[in-house]
């Protein structure tokens, strides 16, 4: 029965479409019988091969809307489009090739797809595009603006884009960009990147982050090896607000160092004296900058400055992170430019770097002015982590509820008396009168004079409620005694000892003079005793010793692990 | 308090501040003063609201955000990263992570919204078509000249 109805469909279909075209019988011609078979034959099988394709499609027409009826009832199809395509943008968002997921997002059913292509943005992160697909993304993505990007690596084999191939469709759109990202990982020559950037002459108005990078962290670009492009975006960026070149020289006087909220400067090498001033133009022409970074080389000696007096100050109202790298005989450049700057209190400094022979804090940071104060953040740390690393490096890490400042420094020179400068530098070069707690790491440090440059930061800081020791040796813990010639942290309520080596004997004798009441209590005010005491390792000390402990103090015993130095407790 | 009707017909009062984690709620709120007035909510079945309430409930001394925020979030880079206690919270059945993203839509909780949004996005992350097609139960329902396409464009994606 049914092979009836799908013989008799075929019969209407076929007289169909020979209606169509207009066909009848193949009639009687002047060829020989056979040729005349063959020809009606070939008619008939055309015809049945015509009749084919239209079942076909229109199956396979039926069965996709079907289909698409039955995705209806799909949980993800009751959503709005808006919440769908809002999926998809963080779907794309943190994968490394973005095309790829956007491309399997649309391959999914047609709704899927509609969404995709009705949301030009979507299509516009051609960042790793491979060139191929570049314009379709660029038709696709309609008029938004463009992110584009390459991490070009030669080394990568068969997998690297070729530079040239990825440039070609995007740079006619350049009036588009909005991210500007290129990763030069392997040491392209100095011609080929200045040919790279001479393509990008254009005027860039949508243009907001431009990241330019050059090879790994030990490659130096210098002024010296650098032709000049000072027409970068034909000088029109006015969107411009996050810039980072690495090992990538473009002119500090380039019109795209204005108006940044953002600045990452890393491995270029000014040699001309006028850089410093230059840089320092730089943060005046962007006042709302909210991130700086350097990490530079300046091969020329400190300019001459004048009284800090006369000399403006520019103030970075917004900023947030200021992080300085500074390299043996370049000391002088943060200490140079942060006596120029006026930062607001909430902002966190971070300094690494050298220090050179006989220098110390005072080298690398200006003047403290109780009055015209431009680092008004450092005197409100009330926590403080010194961590002794060895003899010749030394990091300080403060906090304060707003804010946080680091500075890791180690010795130029085999100069084991960095970290007893440092320490005698922590309350001098600037107060810290709120500082309420510390974390002391001595790891392993032997060196005797040590403790008393440490025990007279803690004698000028006698409001610490909270000592934390790491590592620390026992003749230190001895000072924690309250004894008659030194009274040190008379505001002392817990005390956290972490891997410390000492005598069981010698912690219940400091515990017992810390919460002493009388002539010789730790604190004039009798209320001010230690209270909290925290022992690391728990196998540290005897159990009897702990049982003894609580008689006088409230003890944790923990193997959690020690503090941090950058992430204090 | 506010007391708040859902579509099955359940009652729920709760803080003012809870309910005004809604920006549709706290706009209703503002419209009407003060009022003992049921405010409906046809959209919501109780068992979502429940699980609306309880997030509402433990974000409620956070800012609300800004369209200054959300203005800044188009420019920034946007994560999928979803806190601790979200995380946990999410975790339901996909019946009704899709219902808690309908909510927050309707209600307009832009933070909640974001939540559901970000589980989905992490469900598809590194999927094949295929994959999320079963994630999902849906079917391909392309017509042959859109798969051929979409073919073309996958060739092309791997064309170096």
């Amino acid at each position: 029965m049914r092979s009836s109805i799908s013989s008799q469909l075929m019969a209407v279909l076929i007289d169909d479409i020979r209606r169509q075209l207009g066909l009848g019988a193949v009639t009687s011609s002047e060829n020989s019988p056979v040729e005349e078979t063959r020809a009606a034959l070939d008619q008939e099988m055309e015809i049945v091969r015509l009749a084919l394709k239209a079942a076909t499609t229109h199956m396979a027409e039926q069965l996709s809307r079907l289909q698409f009826q039955r995705n209806q009832l799909a949980s993800t199809h009751r959503l709005p489009i808006e919440v769908m395509s809002t999926i998809f943008y963080f779907a794309i968002t943190c994968e490394g090739e973005p095309f790829r997921s956007l491309l399997n997002l649309s391959s999914v059913c047609r709704l899927w797809r509609d969404i995709a292509l009705g949301c030009p943005s979507l299509w516009a992160d051609l960042r790793m595009l491979p060139p191929a697909l570049a314009d379709l993304f660029i038709i696709r993505s309609k008029a938004a603006p463009l992110k584009v990007g390459l991490v070009f690596n030669e080394d990568a084999g068969a997998h690297h884009i070729r530079l040239s191939e990825y440039v070609s469709p995007v740079l006619p759109h350049v009036d588009r960009w909005s991210v500007c990202a290129f990763d030069f990982r392997q040491l392209v020559s100095v011609r080929r990147i200045m040919s790279f950037l001479r393509y990008a002459s254009v005027p860039a108005p949508q243009l907001e982050a431009l990241v330019l990078k050059r090879g790994w962290s030990d490659f130096i670009w210098s002024t010296d090896q650098a032709q000049t492009i000072d027409q970068l975006f034909g000088g029109v960026t006015p969107r411009l607000r996050a810039v980072t070149l690495h090992a990538i020289f473009i002119p500090l006087t380039s019109s795209i160092f204005s108006g940044l909220t953002r600045l990452n400067l890393e491995f270029i090498e000014y040699t001309e004296p006028d850089s410093i001033h230059q840089l320092l133009h730089v943060f005046e022409r962007s006042p709302q900058l909210e991130y700086i970074s350097w990490d530079l080389k300046f091969s020329f000696p400190e300019p001459i400055t004048p009284e800090s007096s006369v000399v403006p100050r520019i103030s970075l109202a917004q900023l947030q992170d200021l992080d300085m790298v500074a390299q043996g005989p370049l000391q002088w450049v943060p200490r140079h430019i942060l006596a120029r700057l006026v930062l607001p209190s909430s902002c966190s400094l971070s300094i690494f770097g050298e220090v050179e022979a006989g220098r110390d804090l005072s080298h690398l940071l200006p003047q403290y002015s109780s009055t015209q104060p431009n680092l008004p953040g450092l005197p409100t740390t009330t926590k403080l982590s010194i961590k002794l690393e060895d003899y010749i490096v030394c990091r300080l890490t403060g906090r304060s509820a707003e804010m946080s400042w680091h500075a890791s420094l180690y010795a130029a020179q085999n100069d084991d008396l960095l970290s007893k400068r440092l320490v005698s530098n922590l309350g001098n070069i600037f107060p810290m009168p709120r500082l309420e707690e510390v974390v002391l790491w001595w790891c392993g440090v032997e060196y005797p004079t040590l403790f008393s440059v440490v025990a007279d930061f803690f004698r000028r800081h006698p409001n610490i409620k909270d000592l934390c020791l790491v590592a620390c040796p026992e003749d230190f813990m001895v000072d924690l005694i309250v004894t008659p010639r030194g009274n040190l942290y008379p505001k002392l309520e817990r005390l956290r000892i972490c891997q410390c080596s000492c005598d069981d004997s010698v912690l219940i004798e400091i515990v017992k003079s810390r919460t002493r009441v009388g002539p010789d209590a730790p604190s004039s005010d009798a209320a001010i005793k230690l209270q909290h005491l925290s022992l690391h390792p728990r196998s540290s000390f005897a159990e009897s010793t702990i049982l003894t402990l609580r008689e006088y103090v409230k003890v944790d015993v923990t193997d959690d692990e020690v503090p941090d130095d950058r992430r204090m407790n | 308090m506010v007391n708040l009707v859902t579509s099955d017909n359940e009652s729920f009062t709760v803080e003012k501040a809870v309910a005004s984690r809604s920006v549709l709620i706290k706009n209703m709120l503002e419209d009407v003063g003060e009022s003992d007035q049921p405010i409906p909510l046809p959209n919501v079945t109780a068992s979502v609201l429940k699980k609306v309430l309880e997030y509402c409930d433990h974000h409620k001394n956070e800012p609300m955000p800004t369209s200054e925020d959300l203005a800044a979030e188009d420019t920034r880079k946007r994560t999928t990263d979803i806190g601790e206690w979200d995380q946990k919270f999410i975790q339901v059945d996909q019946e009704m992570l899709f219902e808690i993203i309908l909510a927050a839509n309707y209600l307009d909780i832009k933070p909640l919204l974001d939540v559901g949004c970000k589980t989905v996005a992490n469900m598809i992350k590194g999927k094949t078509p295929e994959e999320i097609r079963k994630l999902f139960n849906i079917v391909n329902d392309f017509t042959p000249e859109e798969e051929a396409q979409i073919k073309k464009e996958n060739e092309w994606a791997e064309d170096r």
